[in-house]
């Protein structure tokens, strides 16, 4: 029984960065492919499309961010209660589900920014604030995340 | 300070000086020219509202045209790699405006090059041409290389008759079909490859009907080859050698080019000039002409009058000078005017949307939040350092223009932002073993989350206060007091009554809630008035009960200022987490482990730098377009748009700094 503690406690660490994880490879998977496209056109506009490329990235980073501080805190622990493990499983839901889910519509608001870069580039940036906006639930996600992490005694 | 105070008006001269002052007019690029209204009053019968620059315009489009046509042939050849600020603002060619002269007096020599390009680009284009004519060639005889008769022998004689063809398949049943046929003939196989068979017939004349007839039974295609003189072999060698010939010649053109591509700035100040014109014609067009006189009219700035004045003045031009109301529907231009510290942040704006001219110019305001924000998202010294580091060396090292200095000492100086919060925060690269500063934010992120949040409020009052001051200084005091006074009052009292507890009012609490109470009722009653009818009292009562529930919205907003956290907490945990990767290297690994530490520690920082200063970038310029702008910027305003000397592909400097 003790070594569920531990157990879950690992699951936590993996669905945090695995989802957050797979959201932003996702959408910067999409955003790269529509940024190439524009770089096709127009060699010049490499460095506005990889400005708007890298932004689904941050959920990924959020996510990983999130899995090793819970990994320094059991790092030196050598037994989790069952209730300890399933705390970190459940703080690392928020910013897991939140950053998988807005990683891709991230990515696809940026796949609509490179229209603006491609057909309007000096109006790029609000391409860019358009994919900022979509960053907000991960952003508030990962603050309760990091909450709860912070939390677990 | 904010929006540049704007004049109307008109200058009036003698047709004879049109083209000299319309050049002065574009040198000092002071001045929008706008066209006149259709009936306007200042024109009078004996102007007339247009001329026909048309025919120039168009000389000038064929000029462009040609230059621009000659310089895709250089990048062709030629191709410039543009380095990381060209990335951003395209290849410019800097020059100062003595250099600028000196190339825009060798006109003749642009008529050279342009020919000499063209001649280059005819003769490159006439090689293609030949050599896809010789591969032809040399396609159709590589099959029958092996053939060793002459042409002349191939021809036959009177009896005898030879022709080649060539075969997708020849199989043993065709063969059968030659046999059957029973004539004498000789066949020879000349060359079997994958795309079919090649070959060689000969029979008496008097028989090609029957030939005729099994070739086209066994689907083969007959082949008459082009002279090739003694044998197909030494044909091939001299296509080959032709080949080699063209070859030579085309790389000869191209180096003939590339020896010419120092001439491209040439190219690119006379299209920059000849863009220029073009545009000063297409502006003349929107002047009114009398017999001998003409009128124009337009905006410029308050303090920029003198400045036509003297310049007229010193080139001895007669004109009448006056100021004219503007139409009162009429767009007034905005340009932006800011101290030395705030014109930076001015791309902020720009990058947003401009103010209405008699809207409020947000750059003095929002540049200190921008700077605060920028320092909490990015919170580390180090970074803000390098960061401050690097624009300071573009600065210095890298020519730009105007926008490209902006975002530059925009950077710069919120780079020192994020050194001075990292200071207080006591994080330098996210180093463990450095203990100074205020607090730790790893430690009490609650604290960090309060400042944020605390920035939010300030911020969004801030926003309210600026709606209540715009709408006083249209003269609206009452609905200053009735909309944005009440909103203000309510808010204030229902952030006390959420924090009392936390601020040591808790004693106060019920005096509080009554007034919290008593701001609502205020509130609601405030939406009433202008309503006519119990109707309209209803719809009123009603209408204020929604703007109360419209104030949530104003809560989001505070709430999301955390973001300034948790782009702070992240950066610094990820940060964190790159010297402990090192760190582990280096005390695993004996002697290598220190260069790979450093490695890790090198690159993990670079990425963690740029990622901070995206994220710091992007969202510290939201909360000011989405948060901030929401509450009292309207934007929309007309860009200002002087007639100047166009600057596509080059970027006058003044002397200093070149």
């Amino acid at each position: 029984m003790e070594q569920w503690g531990i157990n879950l406690a690992y699951a936590g660490i993996a669905v945090t960065v695995l989802f957050a994880g797979y959201g932003s490879a996702l959408g910067v998977g999409l955003s790269g492919q529509a940024a190439a496209g524009v770089v096709t056109e127009d060699p010049g506009k490499f460095g506005k499309s990889v400005i708007l490329a890298a932004l689904p990235g941050t959920q990924g980073i959020y996510g990983f961010v999130i899995g090793m501080l819970m990994y320094m805190k059991i790092a030196g622990v050598d037994q989790l209660t069952v209730a300890q493990g399933l705390q970190y499983l459940i703080a690392g839901l928020p910013v897991g589900i939140v950053g998988w889910l807005s990683g891709i519509w991230q990515g696809r608001v940026v796949v609509a920014g490179m229209g603006i870069l491609a057909k309007r580039p000096e109006e790029s940036t609000k391409g860019i604030i358009y994919a900022g906006m979509v960053e907000t639930y991960a952003i508030l996600a990962f603050v309760i995340s990091f909450f709860l992490v912070n939390n677990i005694r | 300070m904010g929006i540049s105070r704007m004049k109307k008006i008109q200058i009036g001269a003698l047709q004879e000086d049109l083209p000299q002052l319309s050049k002065i007019l574009q040198n000092l690029g002071v001045i929008e020219v706008t066209g006149f209204a259709e009936s306007g009053p200042e024109q009078g019968a004996a102007f007339q509202t247009s001329a026909d620059f048309s025919r120039q315009i168009a000389e000038m489009d064929r000029r462009l045209a040609e230059i621009a046509r000659a310089l895709s042939f250089f990048d062709q050849i030629a191709p410039v790699k543009p380095n990381i600020i060209e990335q951003f603002a395209g290849i410019k060619t800097y020059i100062t405006s003595a250099e600028r002269e000196q190339f825009l007096a060798k006109e003749s020599r642009l008529t050279e090059l342009m020919a000499e390009l063209q001649r280059c680009e005819t003769e490159l284009s006439q090689i293609q041409a030949e050599r896809s004519k010789v591969t032809a060639l040399y396609e159709t005889f590589s099959v029958w290389e092996n053939l060793d008769l002459s042409w002349e022998a191939l021809q036959g004689n009177s009896n005898i008759q030879m022709i080649l063809a060539s075969v997708s398949m020849l199989s043993a049943e065709s063969e059968a079909v030659f046999k059957g046929l029973g004539i004498p003939y000789y066949l020879e196989i000349v060359s079997e490859n994958q795309n079919g068979t090649q070959l060689l017939l000969s029979f008496e004349r008097e028989h090609y009907p029957e030939i005729q007839q099994i070739l086209g039974k066994i689907n083969a295609n007959v082949v008459h080859l082009p002279d090739y003189g003694s044998s197909v072999r030494a044909k091939l060698g001299e296509l080959q050698k032709e080949l080699a010939r063209l070859d030579a010649s085309e790389n000869g053109v191209r180096e003939k080019v590339y020896a010419l591509k120092g001439e491209r700035s040439l190219l690119r100040v006379f299209y920059d000039y000849y863009l220029s014109e073009k545009t000063r014609l297409e502006s003349l067009e929107q002047f009114a002409y009398s017999h001998r006189c003409f009128m124009m009219t337009g905006w410029i700035q308050e303090e920029q009058l003198s400045q036509i004045e003297t310049a007229l003045k010193r080139n001895n031009i007669r004109y009448v000078m006056e100021e004219i109301q503007p139409e009162p529907d009429e767009e007034i231009p905005t340009i932006l005017k800011n101290s030395k510290w705030a014109t930076p942040f001015e791309y902020l704006i720009h990058s947003y949307s401009l103010p209405q001219y008699k809207e409020i110019d947000p750059t003095p305001i929002i540049a200190p939040f921008f700077f605060i924000f920028f320092g909490i998202a990015m919170g580390d010294a180090g970074y803000g350092l390098i960061l401050a580091l690097i624009c300071a060396a573009l600065l210095v090292k890298l020519k730009m223009g105007p926008m490209g200095r902006r975002i530059s000492w925009m950077f710069l100086i919120s780079g020192f932002g994020a050194v001075i919060f990292g200071l207080i925060t006591g994080s330098v690269l996210s180093l463990e073993n450095i203990n100074f500063g205020l607090f730790n934010p790893l430690e009490n992120p609650i604290l960090l989350l309060i400042i944020a949040l605390g920035l939010g409020v300030v911020q969004l009052f801030l926003g309210l206060f600026i709606s209540a001051y715009a709408t006083i200084r249209e003269g609206r005091w009452m609905d200053a007091l009735c909309n944005q006074g009440t909103l203000i009052f309510f808010l204030a009292m229902a952030i006390l009554v959420m924090i009392k507890d936390a601020i040591g009012l808790s004693l106060y609490s019920n005096t509080l809630m009554y007034l919290f109470l008593i701001a609502a009722a205020i509130m609601v009653l405030a939406n009433v008035r202008g309503k006519k009818g119990i109707l309209g009292f209803i719809g009123g009562i009603l209408g204020g009960f929604y703007n109360i529930y419209g104030t949530i919205g104003f809560f989001s907003d505070i709430l999301s200022y955390s973001r300034l956290m948790a782009l702070g907490l992240s950066g610094g945990v990820m940060g964190g987490i790159m010297n402990q990767l090192a760190w582990m290297l280096v005390e695993g690994i004996p002697i290598v482990g220190w260069l790979l530490g450093a490695t890790v520690f090198l690159f993990g920082h670079c990425l963690n730098l740029a990622l901070s200063l995206l994220g710091a970038y992007v969202h510290s310029s939201r909360l000011q377009y989405l948060e901030f702008f929401g509450k009292f910027f309207e934007g929309g305003g007309k860009p200002f748009t002087p007639l100047e000397n166009k600057q596509k592909y080059t970027f006058v400097i003044n002397e200093r700094e070149a």
